[in-house]
């Protein structure tokens, strides 16, 4: 392909820093539990593969390698042309149940001249001798045997479902139905995605302390991943620029901001909680959360990350009801809006029949004192640690 | 996470050093998404038969109906988009947030069942109440007894805040310390001179029935002063507040203050427009 030679210009004169070098890269992947094919990331198929290797550390993005490699970039090209001519549907085919094992890396070692970068200033460093590699041309040569440059950076693992938009993911489980299989390839399990991250309560005015803002927005994503967005006890009635501002940045950088939603723990505990309209009834309660969420939607869009229920009843209740409620509540509101992350706040700890009613439980919620003299854990361990 | 303590740990953020230890601690990863439950069912129109509207007021339309057997759950439809979904167990639904005075709504149940087709649809209409003079919060006064003083008002929609505002003894014009409430409207004057209103409180109520702050204005803000006006209180102890129905009642103690009961104001906000309730002095300024 032309397109694949071309990406190959920066091997006579390699770019200027951020861009990333592109080259042939060349990967492992796992065929069983103990063979390994090596193969340069040609063609369809293994450009995907490539695709789904997560940089773990500094590295940033699933789509770091794919960056780096000729190949993948020219069929990236042509995917999106593809897309212009058949009303952008992806070219889905083939699909990958092939997993790397580990990192792709580069065949060849550098290019004949590099730029320098000074300052804000940049030039071709001419003067050093120009390397001319004997007979063997970096990326496209017959010959593979070219020397494996390890490469520095940390990797965490195979990249899960869960950087992928669920709209890839739901596409993609329709695929693999109708193969027939089940297999989708990836191992949930592995890497970094499951490790522990930090939320924060946001509820920080973003007009009157912005600088605050500011700072919560430049950490690291994997680590401060979910946020909290408190405009009046919920999402008032109308738009707050300052907040949507906000959450248009998080939404660019993947960080979740969740809507704050009361749910006055069903108005069922001792204190008796009302909704705003001054009902009991656990009815009037589903009425109002569901209200809250969707007016969450209508004012800040699909930048919203998800809800964060608080004042969650804890107790399964009778017949299950409570719970039952809570789910009830997650299917419609992720139907309703897909692909959203939802917590559920009881400040304390809450029954296995909860593991399956909203992705996380949020079950602490008092003094660094009581934490260190008088934590309750759950009586139950969850399936993946995220869940608490 | 918060470095803070009660009652509001979570208003600003933990010092760098605390944030870069807590980093440091955690792996960092990606949250938990759960997919929904897929579903193959479908919401049946002329089911529930006998839904009717219960009650309405002022913002708000309860629905009722009987249970219908095998169901799902039920879906409310208003004005032909679906607005609420509630399972099986729960035959009422109330909603919310519409405004006042408006007529011919048309609501709609449909059950959702795993598999079936009903009748024809059933169309609910419905209307909520205007409001008296037009206002959202009426019958508002206080009755004082030595130190104790009773406000109460009638809060006709729900509001996220009702709060109670108070000030003192009005000092001349231009020399007013505390915080400023703008009144709306202005009174034209020459020379592009116009006068507007507003009311300078010193006293804040603000909470539930479980919790009622007594707050005090500890902001730099006077009369003449340029910049905004901080919002900043200090917490001086606490006053009942009770809501019934759309009665509220506050009960507080001016003991040790220099608050004059009759210089308030009553304001709503959240999930309505603001309304501020001004019975004080309104002080006037010229703008430009």
């Amino acid at each position: 392909m032309d397109q694949h030679e071309l990406l190959h210009l920066d091997l006579a004169a390699d770019s200027p820093k951020p861009n990333p070098r592109v080259q042939d890269l060349q990967i492992d992947i796992k065929t069983s539990d103990m063979e390994t094919l090596t193969t340069p990331a040609y063609g369809t198929l293994w450009t995907k593969v490539l695709a789904r290797w997560q940089q773990g550390g500094n590295g940033g993005s699933v789509g770091y390698y794919v960056q780096r490699n000729a190949d993948n970039l020219a069929y990236y090209a042509l995917a999106k042309y593809l897309m212009s001519k058949n009303g952008n549907i992806y070219p889905h085919l083939p699909i990958v149940s092939l997993q790397p094992d580990g990192p792709p890396y580069p065949r060849l070692p550098d290019s004949l001249v590099t730029f320098v970068t000074e300052d804000s200033d940049f030039y071709l460093n001419a003067t050093d001798d120009v390397t001319i590699w004997g007979g063997d041309y970096l990326g496209c040569s017959d010959d593979a045997t070219g020397s494996e440059v390890s490469s520095p950076l940390t990797i965490d693992g195979f990249a899960p479902d869960s950087v992928y938009p669920d709209s890839y993911n739901s596409l993609l489980s329709t695929w693999i139905e109708t193969l027939g299989s089940t297999d989708e390839g990836s191992n949930p399990d592995s890497g970094g995605d499951v490790g522990q991250q930090i939320a924060i309560a946001s509820y920080i005015n973003p007009l009157g302390d912005p600088a605050s803002w500011e700072q919560l927005l430049a950490y690291d994503t994997q680590k401060i991943s979910v946020l909290v967005a408190n405009v009046l006890n919920g999402p008032d009635y109308m738009v707050d620029e300052s907040w949507k501002s906000v959450i248009d940045q998080a939404a660019s950088q993947g960080k979740k901001i969740l809507g704050y939603v009361r749910t006055g723990y069903l108005g069922v505990s001792q204190q008796k909680f009302t909704t705003r309209l001054d009902s009991h009834n656990l009815a009037d309660w589903a009425s109002q959360i569901e209200q809250d969420i969707d007016k969450w939607f209508e004012l800040y869009g699909t930048s919203l990350g998800g809800i964060f229920f608080d004042e969650g009843w804890p107790e399964c209740g009778p017949n299950n009801i409570y719970a039952d409620l809570y789910a009830y509540i997650n299917n419609y509101t992720k139907r309703k809006h897909p692909g959203i992350y939802t917590v559920l706040n009881p400040g304390s700890p809450i029954a296995q029949c909860f593991e399956d009613t909203i992705d996380t439980l949020l079950t602490f919620e008092s003094s660094y004192e009581t934490y260190t003299n008088s934590f309750v854990p759950n009586d139950w361990m969850p399936k993946d640690p995220r869940k608490i | 996470m918060t470095h803070n303590d009660q009652p509001n740990p979570y208003d600003n953020l933990p010092n760098e050093a605390y944030i870069q230890a807590v980093l440091d601690a955690v792996p960092g990863g990606t949250p938990l998404i759960n997919d929904p439950a897929t579903v193959t069912s479908s919401s049946v129109v002329g089911l529930p038969s006998d839904a009717v509207v219960y009650s309405s007021d002022y913002s708000s339309v309860i629905l009722t109906w009987s249970s219908v057997e095998n169901a799902l759950g039920y879906a409310v439809y208003k004005d032909g988009v679906q607005v609420l979904e509630l399972p099986a167990s729960l035959n009422r639904a109330t909603i919310g947030m519409i405004d006042p005075g408006t007529t011919d709504i048309s609501f709609e149940v449909r059950t959702i069942l795993a598999s079936g087709s009903g009748g024809s649809s059933r169309l609910i209409s419905a209307s909520t109440k205007n409001l008296p003079a037009n206002s959202t919060i009426t019958n508002v006064g206080f009755t004082q007894n030595g130190d104790t003083v009773i406000y109460k008002a009638d809060v006709l929609v729900p509001y996220a805040f009702v709060r109670l505002f108070i000030g003192t003894k009005q000092p001349d014009i231009g020399i007013a310390h505390g915080w400023p409430i703008q009144a709306p409207g202005v009174t034209p004057g020459i020379d592009g001179l116009d006068t507007a209103y507003h009311e300078i409180v010193n006293y804040l109520v603000e909470g539930n029935d479980f919790y009622s702050g007594f707050y005090k204005y500890t902001g730099a803000w006077y009369e003449t002063a340029k910049a905004n006006a901080d919002w900043s209180w200090t917490s001086i102890g606490v006053a009942t507040q009770s809501q019934s129905g759309y009665i509220y009642t506050w009960n507080v103690s001016f003991a040790g203050t220099d608050a004059k009961a009759s210089e308030y104001v009553i304001q709503g906000q959240g999930y309505a427009p603001i309304n501020n309730v001004f019975m004080g002095s309104l002080r006037h300024y010229s703008i430009v």
